[in-house]
């Protein structure tokens, strides 16, 4: 009965070796087979008014990537205050943009999920830094599998 | 001697175990990042150069998110008239917006597919509700169905 018991769980220890050698080779069976696209975006600041609001944002607002694709931004800054872009979760930032400054980033998307840029620099009066909706000044990367 | 076996038998059991458990644990690139989503949403207007609006809209135009996110979103009405915004099939939708009036929702995604987003408020000249281009005042909210979620 031991005897039994002992070559069972050989074979166990063998298989679940076998198992965990064998993880993560191959590609999953979801993901589909396709060549990385380069996305070359415009991302600029974008004034609304109206109501005797003005309201800024980066623009486009949201993007979508996909595992593997090359992003390449112009980022440029026509509004009348210096601004600064920042895509969190990927550390990439500009140096500061003041007024018709451009920058670009180039990344990889190498990781899924959702990825928010904003503006990096507080709202600073006294420097011509950002505006009063600096905190609302956000887009989002998604990036899907 | 059989004693020894038994022993033998736990322990080679107990090793197989440790290798079962780790083999469960996914071996993907990397980990997702789920942070909420929280889209300043704007009703505005847009016309020529020093004239007044004479098309309104909503921006951002397109809410692409995956099934599963949590969206907070903030309205804003730039525009004169009044306007409200609804997500057909999301059992999403704001108060009755006057102009520079305000209103936030949060919701989660729970569906993928295509939803459209776009004013309840009738166009009505006397009562100043929404405009002419009611009719063209729509977005478009899609949730991505992704695999591994």
């Amino acid at each position: 009965m031991q005897r039994i018991a002992l070559i069972l769980s050989i074979l166990a220890l063998v298989i679940s070796v076998v198992a965990f050698a064998g993880r993560g080779a191959g590609p999953p069976a979801a993901t589909p087979t396709r060549t990385p696209a380069t996305l070359q975006l415009s991302m600029i600041v974008a004034t609304f008014t109206g109501q005797g609001v003005a309201a800024h944002r980066w623009y486009p607002t949201m993007f979508v990537a996909r595992v593997g694709d090359t992003v390449d931004l112009a980022i440029g800054n026509p509004d009348r205050f210096n601004h600064g872009f920042e895509l969190t979760g990927y550390n990439l930032t500009t140096k500061k943009l003041t007024p018709g400054a451009s920058a670009s980033i180039r990344f990889t998307a190498d990781r899924s999920g959702v990825f928010a840029y904003r503006c990096n620099l507080p709202h600073n009066p006294a420097t011509g830094d950002c505006t009063p909706d600096h905190e609302l000044m956000r887009g989002y990367l998604i990036v899907t599998e | 001697m059989s004693r020894t076996y038994t022993w033998i038998a736990t322990a080679l059991s107990a090793v197989a175990i440790v290798f079962s458990l780790a083999t469960l644990r996914p071996a993907g690139p990397s980990p997702a990042a789920n942070i909420p989503i929280d889209i300043w949403m704007l009703i505005t207007g847009q016309g020529g150069i020093g004239g007044p609006s004479t098309s309104h809209l909503y921006d951002p135009q397109m809410i692409v998110v995956r099934r599963g996110d949590t969206v907070r979103m903030r309205v804003m009405n730039q525009s004169l008239f009044s306007h409200a915004i609804e997500i057909v099939g999301m059992n999403v939708r704001t108060k009755a917006l006057a102009g520079g009036d305000s209103d936030e929702v949060t919701f989660t995604a729970d569906r993928g597919g295509i939803f459209e987003y776009r004013c309840i408020l009738p166009y009505d000249p006397a009562a100043g509700t929404c405009s002419p281009d009611h009719d063209k005042m729509i977005g478009h909210l899609v949730v991505v169905d992704t695999p591994a979620r």
